[in-house]
């Protein structure tokens, strides 16, 4: 039996006096890779954040790791959603990836010759090798966008929170992510908030749709059949129709 | 005629405190361009004017009445601009309005004339006395230590703050030591250009060094560079033509930024071609 490594219980999330979660429960387990799919506003980012710690429901448990989110960020990685940040910071790839093996550990430490190691290594997996030295205004939007990946899972996190990581890639690219995210996924759980159900569901196990409430949680198969009548879930999400299997999943 | 100028004391004095200003506006500079609190510096320099007019009336020295009155207002602004639902540049605003009228209130409260208050606004690093320079030498220290321990996870903050806080960098601790840091660096600067001028020496010597070089510890150190060689030749300037040394160095701060942006523009095509 594999491990609960994300449990919430009856989780309730406020902004201003507007409800933003209701009741939402939801059980993540080991080597999970599952999409959290909903309409803009639906509070698929927030559920992200109250996993990562960032955001506190006012009502309900969280245990990551049985633990509070705040005491295991270590073993969390994270990727926010884009465009959260200056693009013309004056930063390298290199600087952007060794800042995601910062925290409690490395304060008042400077990075040694494993972490830039480290580094070199996430970037290998995302394909970024050679682009360490490279400020970061000089690359694409779709490689901003690896780097910020390589930035998540360069400290080898047990679970892997990822906000609408597909959103700058191209139809191309996208699909090589998934592959990624399915290679990743022997390592680690992953979690992908995606308004897209177009591609992502022929790559996940699990799916949870999300509209303040969670309307469905489970395999992607039921999902499908469901989503619009019963779960009240938009109807251009499944407006593409449900997509082709292009590749075989990889199950070794 | 270079040697015959350093036979003054006060010019001894000046270029001491030329030294630490760089220094300052380097380190502190980057951290404020890089983390965008450019504006917010410009109000806490202006509230800082409260404590100097405090200083007047309590009659106890206005640089070390500033101190804490430029904390004061960092940290007022920080907590306003995090927990109420107040945006940032709104509390930064009414800051430097109340810190502005504050100060010229307390002047006027204060018996007899404030001669020195024009040297506040201005700024007079001609006329800096010698227990001010320790007092800005002793900040220079408290400001150089923060950076050097955590300048890794400031370059994080600065970057992407979200992230920062989930992989558990201490952001709101090191955010307040920012501020903090900026509420002393003005301290040090308002000697030197005065009130009105900080922002120019903690923007314009990281945003010429950030045309040439990026990561925090080169381009904190570029800008030092950078404006020690800025306040250095206002100073020489304002002393020949006879100008207020202030004033002088912000308008050869702003000579140097056109340079370098004429350097840039140069420099770029030629690499592409």
């Amino acid at each position: 039996m594999t491990d609960e490594i994300v449990s919430l219980r009856n989780i309730w999330v406020k902004y201003d006096g507007y409800n933003v979660l209701e009741d939402v429960s939801l059980s993540i387990f080991e080597n999970d890779l599952i999409a959290i799919i909903g309409v803009n506003g639906g509070g698929k980012s927030t559920l992200l954040k109250v996993i990562a710690g960032l955001v506190k429901p006012f009502k309900g448990e969280v245990k990551v790791f049985n633990n509070k989110p705040e005491n295991v960020r270590d073993l969390i990685g994270y990727l926010p959603q884009y465009s959260l940040f200056d693009l013309n910071f004056p930063i390298t790839v290199l600087n952007v990836v060794l800042t995601g093996l910062l925290g409690r550990r490395l304060l008042l430490k400077s990075y040694s010759r494993e972490h830039v190691q480290a580094a070199l290594e996430a970037l290998k997996t995302v394909k970024m090798t050679g682009f360490e030295n490279r400020p970061l205004n000089s690359l694409s939007g779709g490689q901003i966008q690896r780097v910020l990946i390589a930035r998540a899972i360069v400290k080898k996190p047990r679970l892997l929170l990822l906000d609408e990581p597909t959103s700058s890639l191209d139809p191309d690219m996208q699909n090589s992510f998934y592959e990624l995210l399915l290679q990743l996924k022997k390592d680690m759980s992953v979690v992908v908030v995606s308004h897209d159900i177009g591609v992502i569901s022929s790559y996940v196990d699990k799916m949870a749709c999300l509209n303040k409430r969670l309307y469905y949680h489970g395999p992607v198969e039921g999902a499908l059949k469901t989503l619009q009548e019963v779960y009240q879930c938009p109807v251009e999400l499944i407006a593409h129709g449900i997509p082709h299997r292009v590749l075989e999943r990889h199950e070794k | 005629m270079i040697f015959e100028i350093f036979a003054y004391s006060f010019m001894r004095n000046a270029l001491i405190a030329a030294i630490m200003v760089s220094v300052t506006c380097g380190v502190v500079g980057t951290l404020i361009v890089l983390k965008k609190l450019v504006f917010m510096s410009g109000g806490i320099s202006h509230s800082a004017f409260g404590g100097i007019g405090l200083g007047y009336l309590l009659g106890l020295n206005p640089v070390l009445v500033a101190i804490p009155f430029s904390l004061a207002a960092s940290l007022t602004i920080g907590l306003i601009g995090r927990r109420a639902r107040v945006s940032e540049d709104v509390a930064i605003g009414v800051l430097w309005a109340v810190g502005m009228a504050s100060g010229i209130i307390f002047v006027n409260l204060t018996p007899g004339y404030a001669p020195d208050l024009f040297s506040y606004l201005f700024g007079s690093i001609l006329t800096v006395p010698v227990f001010d320079l320790m007092i800005m030498f002793i900040l220079n220290m408290v400001i150089l230590t923060v950076f050097l321990l955590f300048h890794k996870e400031f370059y994080a903050i600065s970057f992407d703050e979200e992230f920062a806080t989930a992989s558990g960098v201490p952001v709101k601790p090191l955010y307040y030591a920012l501020l903090g840091m900026i509420g002393l660096s003005v301290v040090i600067l308002i000697r030197v250009v005065g009130i009105i001028l900080v922002i120019a020496l903690l923007t314009i010597p990281t945003v010429i060094s950030m045309k040439f070089t990026h990561g925090i510890i080169k381009l904190s150190f570029a800008s030092s560079i950078t404006g020690l060689i800025c306040t250095i030749t206002g100073l020489f300037l304002s002393y020949i033509f006879n100008l207020t040394s202030g004033a002088t160095i912000v308008m050869v701060l702003a000579a140097a930024f056109l340079i370098s942006t004429l350097i840039k523009r140069l420099r770029v095509p030629r690499k592409k071609l």
